[in-house]
């Protein structure tokens, strides 16, 4: 594990671990779940956006790659290869789109926090 | 007009025609906010579909990047990238749209492109039937 790595874990710990100590009131157990659950929630949301990005960005960069191959092959159909191009970075795009609709609805629509307390309290016996 | 361009334009007119269909559908069975998703996100992907068609173009010009303006093209495919998030963004966390009419009116692009490559290789497999 390389020494940033090492800081970025300690520092998540500790600041979920003050999160913790601040709301160790008589339903600090509570809090502390919906927290670890919203945490949980913005993690997922980042690494599958990155993920989306990277398969998007590897699959355009293949596309381009491919069409300014056979352009330069074939320069009398750079035309056809061009639009052709267009309507497969679209279908790539469309994807990395849809990724992103997806992390705004999990940031901002599914956590319902009044709600998520209300669920914990119920799971934790309250 | 070329092949290319009617292909292109074939897309565009059955964006409008998929648009105009999921639209008048769910302002008949969905609510008003899942018909506002489905409209709005048909036109940001009909309008990205076209920006992004025309800086491909520009680009593979000889006034674009053959032409030294490299710059200015990744500038523009960012920018339009930006202003795509920041209007979804803006949409789906002020609670004015569905977001999962949002999903189907951002799908409307692969919706037709999907169909004119089913009905061209069914065109293409009727042919070779016959």
């Amino acid at each position: 594990m390389s020494k940033r790595t090492l800081i970025g874990v300690v520092t998540t710990v500790f600041v979920l671990g003050m999160g913790s100590l601040a709301f160790a009131g008589e339903d600090s157990a509570v809090k502390a779940a919906g927290l670890w659950v919203f945490f949980g929630i913005a993690i997922s949301c980042g690494i599958s956006i990155g993920m989306a990005a990277l398969g998007t960005g590897l699959g355009m960069g293949n596309a381009i790659s491919a069409a300014l191959q056979g352009t330069a092959r074939n320069p009398e159909a750079s035309g056809k290869i061009m639009t052709t191009m267009i309507i497969g970075l679209a279908l790539i795009e469309s994807l990395c789109i849809y990724a992103l609709v997806i992390c705004f609805i999990l940031v901002f629509k599914i956590p319902d926090l009044g709600g998520m307390h209300e669920l914990i309290v119920k799971s934790l016996g309250g | 007009m070329t092949d290319r361009e009617k292909l292109l334009r074939q897309i565009t007119t059955t964006n409008w025609i998929f648009l105009l269909i999921l639209g008048s559908l769910s302002s008949v069975f969905m609510s008003a906010t899942f018909t506002l998703g489905v409209i709005l996100g048909g036109l940001i992907i009909i309008a990205n579909f076209s920006v992004l068609q025309h800086t491909i173009r520009y680009a593979f010009s000889d006034q674009g990047a053959m032409g030294g303006k490299k710059s200015s093209i990744v500038a523009k495919y960012f920018f339009r990238l930006a202003i795509m998030g920041l209007i979804i963004y803006i949409l789906i966390t002020s609670g004015w749209v569905n977001p999962i009419g949002l999903a189907i009116g951002l799908s409307i692009v692969v919706f037709s492109i999907l169909n004119f490559g089913i009905r061209t290789a069914w065109k293409t497999s009727s042919r070779e039937a016959i």
